[in-house]
């Protein structure tokens, strides 16, 4: 990625620094500017977490809202040199523990499901059957167990098992029996 | 896991292949059997297919201002803080374990030189040293050579009763007994604004620290000095000849 964004004392252009910040193990240089990896992951992530912040069942204004505390709260921790391993796990955590308090505080998750996206067009058959498809998984998914639909959430972003594991607080192993278990119930539901 | 290539495949272990969170062998050997058995392969398509519509599943379109609002808390977030160069730091939290340790001495030796200067002042708490508990009677000694001796609590005492003392007394050719103790007065009370007295008392009074007594001088008359606390009471004693 070279482009970051347009802002005010932020430049447009990613500089190398920047782009060289992410390690292979996926930490960065604690001595670089936070702001700017803050900025950098920021980009990278807000849309993955944004996602899973709205199918644990947060409106959409809300969501975005969590979203940038979370990240403000990754330059603040980025700030007093607090640790820069997984920083894409760390922010998951933060926004999804954000997330579990608003529930709470408000009760519970809104039931409607969300919009699952304009028609791709065609076959008027074809796209009434995968409107079909997709109601009777989002119904599915909703019937899993709390633990079950976030493991499965955050596989659908892209988290390893370990950063899952991170991220709910429980062992790697549990993660892996919730998603086995909750792509079998899923599978079953579509056959029938 | 041997078995994996003769039997079927676990949903379990076909999830972790699909989602590549298997060890590189126990993944060759899933590919192996999925290559020659149509059932299971049917199964992990049937997965890869439910994974994909769940990842459909996942929408949501951030607001189009969302950067640029995220960017404008984030500048307002570090103007709460002083620019890094423009601040004089006059302590920072030790970071090392070298570090930690030096400040930690530091402090230790910081609260033990404060303790030392703040401390009480050693009248308000000076008790007067117990008399030994053996029967063998002091020897009478002048003042001067007996007070060298004495406890510094003892000394302390006896200096101060010197200039409690009227100074035709202490003038005087008088040998003196270091003070005792009474074994009825409480020895850490406090001496301030204590007052001698002269008193005339039988030998036998000798007994009350513990000094020897002729059985047939018992009632002879001997002087001692009294030490009376501010509540009256008597403290010490010393035997003058």
């Amino acid at each position: 990625m070279q482009r970051i964004f347009a802002a005010d004392g932020l430049s447009l252009e990613a500089p190398e620094s920047v782009l060289e910040l992410e390690s292979p193990n996926g930490s960065c240089d604690a001595e670089a500017d936070p702001r700017r990896i803050a900025a950098l992951i920021f980009d990278e992530q807000r849309v993955p977490v944004y996602r899973y912040l709205v199918s644990l069942g947060l409106r959409p204004a809300v969501a975005s809202e969590m979203v940038q505390e979370a990240f403000l709260r990754l330059y603040r921790h980025l700030r007093s040199k607090g640790r820069s391993e997984n920083l894409r796990g760390w922010v998951f955590r933060v926004a999804h523990n954000l997330a579990v308090n608003e529930l709470k505080r408000t009760g519970a998750a809104d039931a409607k499901p969300p919009e699952t996206g304009a028609d791709p067009g065609g076959d008027p058959e074809q796209a009434l059957l995968r409107k079909e498809r997709i109601r009777r998984m989002q119904t599915a998914i909703r019937e899993l167990p709390r633990r079950q639909q976030e493991c499965l959430h955050l596989r659908a972003e892209g988290l390893r098992y370990r950063e899952i594991a991170d991220v709910l607080g429980i062992g790697v192993s549990s993660v892996a029996e919730s998603v086995q278990r909750a792509m079998e119930t899923l599978a079953r539901s579509c056959h029938e | 896991m041997s078995n994996i290539g003769r039997k079927c495949v676990p949903n379990g272990l076909l999830v972790r292949a699909l989602d590549q969170e298997l060890a590189p062998r126990q993944a060759w050997l899933v590919k192996l059997h999925l290559d020659r058995c149509e059932s299971c392969r049917a199964r992990m398509e049937e997965m890869r297919r439910v994974t994909s519509q769940v990842g459909e599943l996942q929408q949501g379109v951030l607001p189009p201002d969302d950067v640029r609002a995220f960017l404008a808390r984030l500048e307002v977030e570090a103007r709460r803080e002083q620019p890094e160069g423009s601040r004089t730091r006059w302590f920072t939290l030790p970071r090392t374990l070298w570090q930690q340790l030096a400040w930690g001495g530091t402090l230790a030796l910081l609260i033990l030189v404060g303790v030392k200067i703040w401390a009480p002042h050693p009248h308000a708490t000076v008790s007067i040293a117990r008399p030994p508990q053996v029967a063998v009677a002091p020897p009478v000694q002048k003042q001067r050579v007996a007070s060298a001796r004495l406890a510094k609590p003892v000394r302390r005492a006896h200096r101060w009763v010197k200039k409690q003392v009227p100074p035709a007394a202490v003038a005087s050719e008088e040998a003196a007994t270091p003070f005792f103790p009474l074994p009825f007065s409480d020895a850490a009370l406090p001496l301030d604004q204590a007052s001698v007295i002269r008193v005339e008392l039988p030998r036998s009074a000798l007994e009350w620290t513990g000094l020897p007594v002729e059985e047939n001088r018992r009632e002879e008359r001997i002087r001692a000095d009294l030490v009376l606390g501010a509540d009256g009471l008597a403290r010490a004693i010393r035997f003058v000849r």
